[in-house]
């Protein structure tokens, strides 16, 4: 638990006393760039994780390889006590490795409730042939819409539930793609800058709904650029630059790091921001959300 | 101007206009369409080669008779199994890559089948361009009509053969307009919709957006197939040079028109389509006949040619204007574009 | 809201478009002239080895049309029980005879079947002649087998690829830029080759008077043909025209209405049969041949042989794709260019005008389409449909060298290229094409960035 993580050597690659997730010698390269290059990292199992770097560190390429959206040239995982180096992505989720994207992935045309009980894992009207015939499938569909909706209220979104999942605004999307992840029952919750474009109220809900997670024994890890965040939530914080890991440790200890200032210098994330600047990269972020989300 | 409405048989048109939406084309466009409905309706995939789809369909069941002999019944069944071959081999190159690489793929997919198919060296299997002829009497043999009585009424009017294609072609439709309808609303159809809106999102959670969009190619693929097997039947013969590429951008044209992702919106769209053009270009060749149009700019073989402008021009148009087609919802258009 | 109005000035525009492209080539049509003499005939022999008897034996009751240049029908009929089809023409000058292999007897065909329309050059006071070979099943079956495969052979086919390579990678490059900095998949590219082909022809024969009506008797270049070296300027001309129309009043509005890219792809199709049927309706369905340089004797270069013209337009090719790779490489476009297909949004924010950027990609890539299609044109023949027969080679072609990437098209223009050329040492030369596609199947199993694509990343 996090008070045991306090004593742990403050160094990368350090073994953690009950990891959920063992990574060994990962690699993935782009064209000429190292895009990942990790050693050795262990995720510890019911601790909030903080994955930070400055931008093109390689955090969203390193959590695509650990999810198995990307392949990487070469290094071994253990989710669980369970080798995944081939898994593809459906199956690690099947397992209880769920993942968020950096662009939130709202499904537009389908309702927010249809978003949320397609998060169902073992649906038996999934079975082409069983999904022929309306009663095989009918109670469990019930269930799962119950679940959904008990959810869906946790999150406080209960009055949006038959709108369209397009129609609804990007924070309240990032709300729906944590809770959408949660109906597949996870392990493991990976997710990829989860504050990025949210107005600092909503930041606010989103922490703790992450604080949440931890608090149902689920492990969370998280990707972030900003350092402020991660120093409220994090029970252990993991930096990466230049596709390696080069530090490891309790947030505070992170913020001091000499390694980590420097990986940080000249990238805009290093000092605490006042509100005008936040606000004017919030404006980025948000555009450069909608662009990428447009083409 | 009433000596330019006294030169033409309004009436005829009229009749020729409500027999062809309800006749073989529209039929086998319907089938064709809710099977591309199913592909890119529900699934989001790129099809641009259905024609080949309703190829295999028809080249399947005329050589399960033809070559080897089998009952009617049989060879159903080997219409729907070329048709599923043809959506494994399209399927398992590029269902995980780009959805652009399925669209260049089914495209020149579509066009080897045809070549193949007309090629000298697959002459003694094919018969080449001529195509396969003797296979409908099995078939024909289970229809409870009467081949020389007349059937129907008013503008709806078959004789026996003829009437048995429409009337097993409109089961066919209400069918699969059935299937597709309880499909798409269980959670099936959920995951397969999902992987249409994004397919990372539906991985993420747990779904093998692969192997669902392989299932929707080749339930797509075998209803188009079925399109293939009632232009066999009809028509009584199995052309190469029927099933030419731009076909297959007729039946999208179908789909958008009634509006991709809706239930009914092939057949709509089919029976729309099929009225249209033939009032066209009966109108056309009636003023060509009458002199209103100088064969200086048109003639009547040319006249066949406009259908190719109407689809083209509409299925532009229509992406640009109305991309949610009749049946669509504007809203839903309108979330995909911020 | 502001969509509406933006729909309603685009409809215009579009509306506009269409119109404009359908009058300039009607304004051809109508102008088409014949030309009149007394006297001259057409025709043609046919006979085939009987199998059994091995005996040169008349095959009658086939069906013959001829056409004029225009592609008007001016005469059909069958042959009669010697064989022979003769019929009498307008006058001297150049004739399509068209054989219909579907009304062969059973066991006859021909030994060339690509080819069904022979073009025939008809002298004053004279009967012109066409040969077309006929084949028994037997000799059927060996064709496309029956030469070994000598080094000569296979020099001369890999020249001829080269040859096709060049003018393909010249054509796709377009394709590849406009995916490159948009994404989108062009399917009316094809017709954008057809269009330089085309307005080749037409200045080629007619002049500006093809366009402008009112010219007609003028002297040469209005109301006459012109070399097709200047018509080929025209053409190019036309081509760049008709890139910038199809950025600057579909494909830009469409973006600035964040239309899905997919979407976009439709319009393509739908714009790519519309003008091809045009093309047919304006052109006709036969096959022709442009007014120069067409029947030239082949020059021996070593063991291979070429006629000079597909030597001068061949390496005219080369040395434009150089200059095309050196401009990428060098100049400030070229280089931005590059930026845009990279990464688009680094490329806006570091002050690259994207927009601009992308209607000079539809410029340039549309010109060189347009002379592409010139020289196959030239080296082959003028046809309507050659935008979708030329089309899926090259989607082999971009697929294989990696979508996106100007280098990519023209080393995976190489490969099909000369791929399908040699592979008729082995298969018959009517599935030669096929050969291409079944390539561009195996690379997306084995390799589906392409050869020179990078693999793309996600999230």
């Amino acid at each position: 638990m996090p008070t045991d993580l306090e004593h742990l050597p403050r160094e990368p690659g350090v073994p953690k006393p009950d990891p959920i997730l063992v990574v060994d010698n990962m690699r993935k390269r782009f064209g000429g760039i190292v895009a990942v290059d990790v050693d050795h990292l262990e995720i510890q199992r019911g601790a909030i994780t903080a994955l930070i770097g400055p931008n093109g560190a390689g955090k969203t390429t390193f959590f695509n390889v650990l999810t198995g959206f990307d392949k990487p040239d070469e290094g071994h995982k253990v989710f669980d006590g369970e080798t995944i180096d081939r898994a593809r992505p459906h199956r690690l989720a099947q397992k209880g490795m769920v993942r968020t994207f950096q662009l939130t992935k709202a499904l537009t045309k389908l309702a927010v409730i249809e978003n949320m009980k397609l998060g169902a894992k073992d649906q038996k009207g999934e079975n082409f042939a069983r999904s022929l015939i309306t009663p095989i499938w009918k109670k469990q569909e019930k269930e799962i819409e119950q679940r959904a909706d008990v959810l869906l209220e946790k999150f406080q979104m209960d009055q949006m539930r038959d709108e369209y999942a397009g129609a609804i605004s990007g924070g309240q999307r990032k709300l729906l793609e944590m809770s959408r992840s949660l109906m597949t029952d996870p392990k493991l919750v990976m997710l990829d800058e989860p504050m990025a474009g949210v107005n600092p109220a909503l930041k606010q809900k989103l922490l703790d709904h992450v604080r949440g997670l931890k608090d149902q024994g689920i492990t969370v890890v998280f990707v972030e650029h900003d350092m402020d965040v991660v120093q409220g939530i994090s029970d252990w914080v993991v930096v990466m630059a230049e596709g390696a890991i080069i530090a490891e440790g309790p947030p505070r200890s992170i913020a001091e790091n000499k390694k980590v200032i420097d990986a940080y210098l000249g990238a805009h994330h290093d000092a605490p921001l006042d509100l005008d600047q936040e606000q004017a990269f919030l404006a980025e972020d948000m555009a450069e959300e909608q662009e990428t989300e447009e083409q | 101007m009433p000596g330019v409405f006294g030169a033409i048989d309004w009436l005829f048109i009229f009749e020729q206009t409500l027999n062809e939406a309800v006749d073989l084309n529209a039929i086998v466009f319907a089938l064709a369409a809710i099977g591309l409905n199913v592909h890119f309706g529900y699934a989001g995939l790129l099809n641009f080669g259905q024609v080949g789809f309703v190829a295999a369909g028809a080249y399947g069941m005329g050589l399960a008779v033809t070559l080897w002999g089998l009952n009617p019944f049989l060879a159903v069944v080997v219409g729907m199994i070329f048709a599923t071959i043809f959506a494994l081999f399209l399927g398992i190159p590029t269902l995980r890559l780009r959805a652009d690489y399925l669209a260049i793929v089914t495209i020149a997919s579509a066009e080897i089948l045809r070549l193949v198919a007309r090629s000298t060296a697959m002459r003694n299997i094919t018969r080449g361009p001529e195509g396969l002829n003797e296979f409908v009497g099995p078939f024909r043999e289970l229809s409870p009509f009467n081949p020389s009585v007349s059937y129907g009424f008013g503008p709806f009017t078959w004789r026996g053969n003829q009437f048995f294609t429409v009337v097993v072609g409109w089961t066919l439709i209400f069918f699969f307009v059935f299937l597709v309808w309880q499909l798409m609303r269980s959670p099936w159809g959920r995951v397969v919709k999902a992987i249409r809106e994004d397919e990372d999102a539906a991985r993420a959670l747990g779904k093998s957006a692969y192997w669902y969009k392989l299932q929707a190619l080749i339930l797509g693929g075998i209803i188009g197939g079925f399109g293939g097997m009632m232009l066999a039947l009809g028509n009584a013969t199995v052309q190469p040079d029927f099933f030419v590429a731009p076909l297959t951008f007729f039946f999208w044209l179908v789909l958008i028109l009634g509006g991709a992702g809706r239930v009914w919106a092939p057949v709509l769209g089919s029976v729309i389509f099929w009225g249209l053009i033939t009032f066209i270009q009966n109108l056309g060749r009636q003023l060509v006949d009458a002199g209103l149009i100088p064969t200086s700019i048109m003639d009547t073989s040319q006249v066949d040619q406009i259908r190719f402008w109407i689809v083209g021009a509409a299925l532009a148009l229509l992406m640009i204007f109305r991309p949610q087609g009749i049946l669509g919802s504007k809203e839903e258009m309108a979330l995909d574009a911020h | 809201m502001i969509l509406s109005k933006g729909l309603s000035d685009m409809g215009r525009r579009v509306v506009g478009v269409f119109l404009l492209g359908v009058m300039a080539m009607a304004l051809f049509v109508a102008f088409a002239p014949p030309a009149f003499a007394e006297g001259e005939m057409i025709g043609t022999r046919l006979r085939y080895t009987e199998p059994n008897s091995g005996e040169r034996v008349a095959v009658s009751g086939v069906s013959l049309t001829v056409e004029d240049t225009s592609g008007e029908t001016i005469a059909e009929g069958v042959t009669d029980a010697d064989g022979i089809f003769e019929v009498e023409v307008p006058g001297s000058g150049r004739y399509g005879l068209t054989i219909f292999p579907e009304t062969l007897p059973e066991g006859v065909f021909l030994a060339d079947p690509d080819n069904p329309t022979k073009l025939v050059e008809v002298l004053v006071g004279q009967t012109g002649r066409a040969i077309f070979q006929l084949v028994n099943e037997n000799e059927l079956a060996g064709l496309g087998q029956t030469s070994t495969i000598t080094f000569r052979r296979v020099a001369q086919l890999t020249v001829e690829g080269l040859k096709f390579g060049v003018f393909l990678a010249m054509a796709a490059i377009g394709l590849s830029l406009i995916f490159g900095t948009t994404g989108l998949v062009n399917f009316a590219h094809g017709e954008m080759i057809g269009w330089g082909m085309l307005w080749a022809y037409l200045f080629n024969f007619y002049g500006f008077a093809g366009m402008f009506g009112f010219m007609e008797g003028w002297p040469a270049p209005f109301g006459d043909g012109v070399n097709l070296i200047f018509a080929t300027l025209m053409a190019i001309v036309m081509g760049l025209g008709l890139g910038w129309a199809m950025d600057k009043f579909i494909f830009a509005p469409l973006r600035a209405r964040g239309t899905a890219v997919i979407s976009a792809m439709i319009v393509t199709i739908g714009l790519s049969i519309l003008i091809r049927y045009v093309y047919l309706f304006v052109f006709g369905g036969v096959p022709r041949f442009y007014r120069d340089y067409t029947a030239q004797v082949g020059i021996k270069i070593g063991v291979i042989e070429i006629t000079p013209k597909d030597l001068i337009t061949g390496l005219l090719s080369v040395a434009i794709l150089v200059l095309v790779g050196l401009f990428l490489q060098r100049a400030r476009m070229g280089k931005a260019m590059r930026a845009v297909a990279d990464d688009r949004d680094l490329a806006e924010s570091s002050g690259i005008d994207v927009q601009r950027v992308i209607r000079f990609v539809w410029v340039a890539g549309s010109g060189l389409a347009a002379l592409g299609g010139v020289f196959i044109g030239l080296s082959e023949q003028v046809s309507w449909n050659i935008g979708f027969r030329i089309l899926l080679l090259i989607f082999a072609a971009v697929v294989l060298g990696g979508l996106g990437t100007a280098y990519g098209a023209l080393v995976g223009a190489l490969i099909v290229g000369v791929g399908i050329q040699v592979s008729t040492l082995w298969i018959p030369p009517e599935l030669k094409n096929l050969g291409a596609l079944v390539l561009l199947i195996v690379a997306l199993l084995i390799r589906p960035q392409g050869i020179l694509g990078k693999a793309e990343r996600i999230g």
